[in-house]
């Protein structure tokens, strides 16, 4: 008897590492393939994430609280408190999670593109760390006239400030160039850190614990007047960023041959740098820093189907919206009734994970590139 | 081709200096449909500059270039790439596209930008990767490709901007015997259609044997132009490279071939 288990145990496992090496041969995914994977995912979490919590919405109630708000009865019955739950505390919170990291994916994907480099993320642009310092000051120096959306309205600002800093000190004869503007983000990104530090070291306890909050990211503070006031800048930044895609694929064989091809570099350069910085800015402004998938998530997507920007781009807003969304979940359920801060589980899994993705790559491929 | 334009270029006492050096200095260039032009000269001797201010890439400090009867300086890049293409004398692609999607990248100008690639597109992709013997590499990722057959992806690249005006830095470079030939047949071929086309060559020899006229320049200056047989002069050509050469003609063409020529160092047969 004991024998049979464990010889059943061994084929069990033999069959799944074959089943998986062998999937590894010769699964070669396509771009709708791709595609229709990451939908999946992403109805999959954003019904996860509507069911799960306190009080669990099952998929079919959901869908009809959601025709009964459109006037529809589709004779599923649900409570009225369910209906409150679903509309003002989950809903807000997963449009908040699909805009946040919808724009921080495509942002990454679009600003690796413009620098030429898989190693680029969002916070190069100065944008995370002048909205860092932005937030912190509001925090420390109280300035609170809009309420809390005073934090939001100074990470903005401050972010968005940051990110011309950059761009101007990198710009000469109306041109800029992608080293010198790597420096001037490195340079700008440590000042801002400074300052950042040097508002936490005034910091009484109160406010330590806020900033500390705001730092690590978090999306709990949606609510539905608060989507309203970001909303124009991910719309404005979601559709107009896909209209660079076929530049940023001319961009990736160097700037003069852009131009050789009928590219306005520079234009390019400052159209994806504002849509990024506007899209970066009201993420953070009101989700604080969530670090790793401006990063991560474009990576994965052009691993798989390759570096083509037209789809990178729609994909990569689709991957983190699905990412954050996964993300969040974890952060409210894992430590029930208290939430992780949503930054600490990106990091936690997207870190090991990208460690992983690199080792990977590296030994199948011999590089990221 | 585009109809309804005439093909030209016209480079009228171009000049380009940068930080007080004269790189180029009151360059005349005239090049007419239908002829294949080869630039010569030694390293250093401002034939890629010359190249990037005809392409646009560079403003001329002094001077005027025209192209397809159009000065340059008023074009916008959109028209301009549908007017001329150029390639570099060398392309570092930093994402991992493949050939096809590189020679796609030709394209560009002609596609629209909501548009996506029409049949007429990837039919002309595929005649120019054909052309250039990389119908095979296709799929390949440029990067991992050699330095010869990056070179024709990025040759079939400039062939599909299918432009009046064809600018190339160096298109032999890297390439084998019989790739060079492809090559350099090919832009004649592009000639015959009615195009403009201008090569900086090294290969004096592919210059002789390719090319209706030849541009000798040296520091910045040309100093002969003409037919092969009138610019590759030996004396000049020795004065110039700072080497002995020789010059007799091709066994089968008559076309000049230039030698160096041997004193001291070299293995001697008897």
């Amino acid at each position: 008897m004991k024998a049979t288990v464990s010889k059943g145990n061994g084929t069990w496992l033999l069959r799944l590492r074959q089943g998986v090496s062998r999937r590894r041969d010769t699964l070669r995914l396509t771009a709708p393939g791709l595609l229709a994977i990451m939908l999946a995912l992403f109805v999959v979490a954003l019904f996860a994430n509507i069911g799960m919590g306190a009080v669990e919405i099952p998929p079919a109630e959901a869908v009809s609280i959601f025709f009964s708000r459109a006037g529809i009865d589709i004779g599923i019955p649900f409570e009225s408190r369910t209906d409150a739950i679903l509309w003002n505390i989950r809903l807000p919170r997963i449009v908040m999670g699909i805009l946040v990291g919808g724009g921080l994916g495509i942002a990454g994907a679009a600003l690796q593109g413009v620098f030429r480099n898989p190693l680029a993320e969002p916070g190069i642009i100065g944008v995370s760390s002048g909205a860092a310092v932005g937030a912190v000051a509001a925090i420390v120096l109280g300035i609170n006239i809009l309420g809390t959306g005073g934090i939001a309205v100074s990470a903005f600002v401050c972010g968005l400030v940051a990110t011309a800093v950059v761009y101007m000190v990198a710009r000469s004869y109306g041109q800029t160039e992608v080293t010198t503007l790597v420096l001037a983000g490195i340079a700008v990104n440590a000042t801002a850190g400074a300052f950042t530090g040097l508002f936490v070291f005034i910091a009484d306890d109160d406010q330590l614990r806020s900033i500390t909050f705001w730092t690590l990211g978090n999306v709990g503070g949606a609510t539905w007047p608060v989507i309203g006031s970001v909303l124009p800048f991910f719309v404005v930044g979601l559709l107009l960023m896909p209209f660079w895609a076929r530049s940023l694929n001319l961009l990736s064989l160097g700037d003069r041959e852009a131009r050789h091809l009928g590219v306005s570099t520079e234009r390019v350069r400052l159209g994806v740098i504002v849509l990024a910085a506007l899209l970066t800015g009201a993420a953070v402004s009101v989700s604080g820093i969530i670090g790793f998938l401006g990063l991560v998530i474009p990576h994965i997507i052009r691993l798989i189907v390759g570096p083509n920007h037209s789809f990178l781009l729609p994909a990569s807003i689709l991957g983190g919206a699905t990412a954050l969304l996964l993300a969040d979940l974890l952060a409210r359920t894992v430590v029930v009734p208290a939430e992780l801060p949503i930054g600490v589980v990106t990091a936690m899994i997207g870190g090991p994970f990208f460690l992983w993705l690199v080792h990977r790559t590296r030994s199948t491929r011999g590089g990221m590139e | 081709m585009r109809s309804g334009l005439t093909p030209g270029l016209k480079a009228a006492g171009v000049s380009y200096s940068a930080r007080d050096r004269a790189l180029v200095n009151n360059v005349d260039l005239k090049l007419r449909p239908g002829e294949l032009l080869a630039i010569v000269g030694p390293n250093g001797a401002g034939k890629s500059t010359l190249c990037g201010i005809l392409a646009g890439d560079l403003p001329p400090t002094a001077g005027q270039v025209e192209i397809c009867g159009q000065p340059l300086r008023g074009i916008n890049p959109g028209e301009l790439a549908r007017l001329r293409s150029m390639l570099s004398q060398h392309t570092v692609i930093r994402f991992p596209f493949t050939a096809r999607e590189v020679a796609l990248m030709g394209r560009h100008p002609h596609i629209s930008r909501w548009k996506a690639p029409t049949e007429t597109d990837y039919a002309m992709v595929d005649a120019a990767m054909q052309g250039v013997q990389v119908s095979h590499l296709a799929d390949r990722i440029y990067s991992t490709l050699s330095g010869g057959e990056q070179r024709r992806v990025s040759i079939a690249r400039v062939l599909a901007q299918d432009t009046p005006v064809v600018l190339l830095d160096e298109p032999s470079a890297a390439l084998d015997i019989g790739h060079q030939q492809l090559v350099m047949s090919m832009c004649r071929q592009l000639a015959y259609e009615g195009r403009c086309i201008l090569a900086v060559l090294h290969d004096l020899n592919l210059a002789g044997a390719y090319a209706d006229r030849v541009l000798v320049m040296s520091q910045g200056e040309v100093v002969a132009a003409g037919t092969p047989e009138e610019a590759l002069r030996p004396e000049l050509l020795s004065a110039v490279f700072h080497q002995e050469v020789i010059v007799i003609p091709h066994p089968q063409t008559n076309a000049p071939v230039v030698l160096a020529s041997y004193e001291g160092d070299c293995k001697v047969v008897a």
